[in-house]
């Protein structure tokens, strides 16, 4: 059956074609624009404001009082960085022994419902999540009560849902099923001829975790690490919601400079709040980046 | 499909004499009576083999028949409900994988993403705690022997299948185990890889000396390697011997047909070890089913080989169908009862027997096997 | 080191506890609201009858439906014309769409207040705002949702087919890529509408009166009807994003590798985060 050649998608023709018509790119310009006006403009405006003193003028004075040890904020964010570190840190552990449970289920149900849940429960969080912990951990709260009932009113032992203890508590909730999903892949993807060739190679099972399983694991680790540090260090609702800023965390700060209880002088200190956390932010989105890239270069 | 030379060397003796590959010859190595069963699925069934030192053992069957079974059994990474497995005399039924001192290689994806090669090579040394110098030289040395020392560096999403799979055999000798387990280790390469690294693994065993044993559903690569070949079925070896014999003198029906081509020709015993087919009468040895009871209807079992399909203007049968396949050219005959037969031809040849001649059938050679026409059809 | 079953089913168990608990609880007490041991809708129907309620709901869903429809006005069709026409833009794009992850919600809202300031009262003084945001805070997983069913068409050979039996732009977009994308489109509009609903700190911040911003002023009045309304949203919201899972999984992908759909170079058109290279789309 010759004569007819064969024939292929021409894509690298069209690309060709296109290529000389890159005015063409006109197409993406809303996107970018959209992002530029919502989404860049401002952060811009927040890292500028933040070296603007209130006559106007360009000026260390705030960074300088953020930075101060006889102000709060250096409190606020140490207290942040905590809260986010002890969070993703406990978050990340338990999440890691559900993930390794969860895949070594055979159940495709349990599996699906799973994961299902974490989605859910990842997106899971600020007013509504922080009420349903007052109704069970709060003072007034059912748990609360029953565990009273048997002798052992928790806060009469000093334990308080309002305090950084129950925000930890609380972040557990929408950070654990993110671990879970992001996990899921990366110990799905441990072969079991891994394993197994570990063992017909004289390695125990302690021996092929800690010279394959957990070095091929901590890339991945790490970058959930990351994103969930980044997840909780940023959060305000249900911080907000939960402690209406008994504990001093800088979003909460901040809102509260632009809630207008700001002393007249500190008008652009919100901004250099917001640099701060622009910056640390930034820094574990830099080190997920980073840590991203080898993963995907080893788990092809 | 057409299988030409066989290995039929005799069981190799002993110290590979490679750049300090491996000293001493191998184990022997037994299954007695293993049995295994996943449910109601019998994977082992009584199963028992012998492999000398030194010696290439292939499994074949198809899937489901209990051959990676058997191996991962040795290997330990499968208990058995019953039976034993002896390496080098000792009863090693209860000792854990990674005590076991044998050498496994998979069928695919088995190195270690976070090592390059040379780390992948030297890790059984790593894992006995050998200093690093060591290590590298060794796994140096094996990584030559695979003919990859260029790629040491590599890490194995930077190697090709092929690649892979020999750093994974420089992996398994490393710490110069008693045993050589191999998983179906070509299945998952491309044709052309496949027969290049067929040659080579097979060079190398027998360079190294180590008793290897080695699963497979490709004949063509048991014929080909393996000092002898098991056939198995259903969780048991049907047949154990060197391919030629396995090819030319099945002793079931089973193996008759999985191993190699067979066309089935009607026929109809008219005496002891007496057949006649087609008109003409064969002999047939009691031991492939010339002992069947007179007037049984049979199928006789004949290799393409032993068919010639010619020309012949007066001829019964008619050709159905000619292949051409490069090298040669598959030809089908039918039978004027409707009996279809496969013979093959050089391909210069080919063109004489195109489809719709009127052809003649000779019967050369033995006949492999005969059974019991089951039924009518 | 194989799990053991009694590892497996104690680690979920507890997982699954720590997980339903609190919303057991608040079930219990809304349902009691305030007197143990007698369960009543008392709480319910004070809910209902709260005020504000109507109109706090009434502006997040509308602030809501705006978010999605500018959401879903401005990616599909950049998203088409990118796969089309500049497919190599596509990681750029991803990793843009990426970058709310990186600029926390309290931020935004400064730089909004503080760069917009000036901007006539109707765009920053209404909840038009809000909308407009809330595109940008769902933008990660809006993109994702998006790309990844559009990744999982052949658009070229559809579009082509297309514009061979003599079909224009419009027709085109309307009859054959818009249908194609459907779940993917849905899954934007859900994540969005999700988001939208729930967001807290943006609308409390600017002084806008959506439903969370209410909820939490009606906390301090009557603890039990917040909490009825807490629940009923959640539950509410979960159905929503159930619904998109359930939606999503007719089409099973294989994935490996590490990466959520927040984060991953590659998408999928679920809420579930994702898996980076090697999908396998069925088509």
């Amino acid at each position: 059956m010759s004569g007819v050649p064969a024939t292929r998608v021409n894509n690298a023709g069209r690309a060709a074609r296109r290529g000389r018509r890159p005015w063409a790119l006109i197409g993406v310009v809303p996107f970018f624009a959209y992002v530029i006006i919502f989404l860049v403009v401002p952060a811009a405006a927040v890292m500028v404001e933040a070296f603007r003193a209130n006559d106007g003028s360009i000026s260390l004075t705030n960074l300088a009082t953020v930075l101060s040890s006889k102000q709060p904020w250096l409190h606020s964010y140490a207290i942040s960085l905590e809260l986010s570190a002890i969070s993703a840190v406990i978050a990340a552990v338990l999440g890691l022994v559900g993930t390794v449970a969860l895949v070594s289920s055979p159940s495709r149900v349990v599996r699906r419902l799973v994961t299902t849940g974490c989605g859910v429960l990842a997106n899971t969080g600020g007013v509504p999540l922080a009420f349903a912990f007052i109704a069970t951990i709060g003072n007034a709260g059912v748990v609360t009560h029953l565990l009273a009932d048997i002798g052992f009113d928790p806060y009469d032992h000093g334990f308080s849902l309002y305090s950084f203890a129950g925000l930890v508590i609380v972040y557990l909730y929408f950070l654990l099923p993110l671990v879970i999903l992001l996990m899921l892949p990366p110990v799905e993807a441990l072969r079991h001829e891994w394993r197994e060739a570990a063992a017909t190679l004289g390695a125990s099972s302690r021996s092929y975790w800690q010279k394959v399983g957990f070095p091929v694991l901590t890339p991945p680790f790490i970058a959930t690490l990351m994103v969930l540090f980044m997840d909780a260090f940023a959060a305000y609702a249900t911080a907000q919601a939960l402690t209406t800023g008994s504990v001093p965390l800088v979003p909460i700060e901040i809102g509260s400079l632009l809630a207008g209880n700001v002393v007249t002088n500190q008008a652009n200190l919100g901004d250099a709040l917001g640099l701060g956390m622009i910056v640390i932010v930034g820094a574990a989105g830099a080190l997920y980046v980073f840590v991203q890239r080898k993963t995907a270069r080893w788990l092809r | 499909m057409i299988t030409t030379t066989m290995a039929t060397a005799p069981p190799p003796t002993s110290a590979g004499h490679g750049p300090g590959t491996h000293t001493g010859g191998g184990v022997a190595v037994e299954l007695e009576n293993c049995r295994r069963t996943f449910g109601k699925v019998h994977a082992l069934d009584g199963f028992s083999i012998s492999i000398a030192p030194g010696e290439l053992v292939a499994l074949l069957g198809p899937s489901g028949c209990g051959k990676t079974t058997a191996l991962r059994a040795v290997a330990g990474l499968e208990r058995l409900d019953e039976g034993r497995v002896l390496v080098g005399g000792d009863d090693i039924t209860d000792v854990p994988p990674h005590r076991r001192n044998l050498g496994m290689v998979f069928q695919a994806y088995s190195l270690f993403p976070n090592m390059n090669a040379l780390e992948n090579v030297g890790f059984a040394l790593e894992v006995r705690r050998a200093p690093v110098a060591q290590r590298h030289k060794r796994a140096g040395e094996l990584l030559e022997l695979v003919g990859l020392s260029a790629l040491a560096e590599r890490y194995p999403h930077e190697l090709s299948g092929g690649q892979q799979q020999r750093v994974a055999l420089a992996r398994a000798l490393c710490a110069e185990p008693r045993l050589l387990l191999l998983d179906e280790p070509l299945s998952a390469l491309d044709a052309k890889v496949r027969a290049q690294l067929r040659d080579e693994i097979r060079r190398i065993q027998l360079e190294v000396g180590i008793t290897t044993l080695f699963v497979t559903h490709d004949q063509e690569e048991a014929l080909s390697m393996a000092d002898r070949v098991g056939v198995m079925r259903a969780g048991h070896l049907e047949q154990l011997g060197p391919p030629s014999e396995v090819y030319s003198n099945p002793v079931t029906n089973f193996v008759a047909e999985f191993v190699g081509s067979v066309s089935r020709l009607p026929g109809e015993v008219v005496a002891p070890n007496s057949v006649d087919v087609m008109g003409s009468r064969l002999s047939i040895p009691a031991s492939t089913g010339g002992d069947l009871p007179i007037g049984s209807q049979v199928d006789v079992l004949v290799r393409p080989e032993s068919i010639r399909i010619r020309p012949q203007a007066d001829g019964t049968a008619v050709v159905a169908r000619a292949a051409f396949l490069g090298a040669v050219v598959r030809v089908v005959a039918a039978l004027p009862n409707g009996v279809e037969v496969t013979s093959t031809l050089p391909a210069s040849e080919g063109h004489t027997l195109p489809a719709g001649t009127r052809a003649g059938i000779e019967l050369l050679g033995d006949v492999l096997f005969v059974v019991e026409r089951q039924g009518s059809e | 080191m194989k799990p053991t079953r009694t590892f497996r089913w104690i680690a979920l168990g507890l997982l699954g506890l720590y997980v339903l608990i609190p919303v057991a609880a608040s079930l219990q007490f809304s349902l009691e609201a305030g007197y143990k041991g007698r369960l009543s809708l008392t709480a319910y129907s004070q809910a209902l009858a709260e005020a504000g309620l109507g109109t706090s709901l009434l502006t997040s869903v509308k602030v809501a439906a705006g978010a999605a429809a500018i959401t879903l006005a401005l990616l599909v069709p950049t998203v088409i014309f990118v796969n089309l026409r500049f497919p190599r833009w596509r990681a750029v794009l991803d990793a843009v769409s990426l970058l709310p992850l990186g600029v926390p919600a309290v931020v935004i809202v400064l730089g909004v207040l503080g760069a917009y300031r000036s901007l006539p009262s109707i765009i920053t003084g209404t909840p038009v705002i809000l909308a407009l945001v809330y595109v940008i805070l769902a933008m990660p997983y809006s993109y994702r949702a998006i790309d990844a069913s559009v990744r999982a068409i052949d658009m070229h050979t559809l579009v082509d087919a297309g514009r061979s039996m003599g079909a224009g732009w419009g027709k085109l977009f309307s009859r054959v890529l818009l249908p194609s994308l459907r779940s993917g489109i849905l899954a934007a509009a859900f994540l969005t509408v999700a988001l939208s609903l729930g967001e807290y700190a943006i609308a409390s911040i600017m002084g806008f009166n959506t439903f969370p911003v209410w909820l939490v002023g009606v906390e301090g009045n009557n603890p039990y009807v917040a909490v009825a309304l807490s629940i009923s949203a959640l539950a509410f919201t979960w159905i929503l994003l159930v619904a998109l899972a359930l939606a999503g999984s007719g089409r099973r992908r294989r994935s490996r590798g590490f990466g959520a759909g927040l984060v991953g170079p590659e998408g999928e058109d679920e809420i579930t985060p994702s898996l980076a290279p090697e999908e396998e789309a069925v088509a």
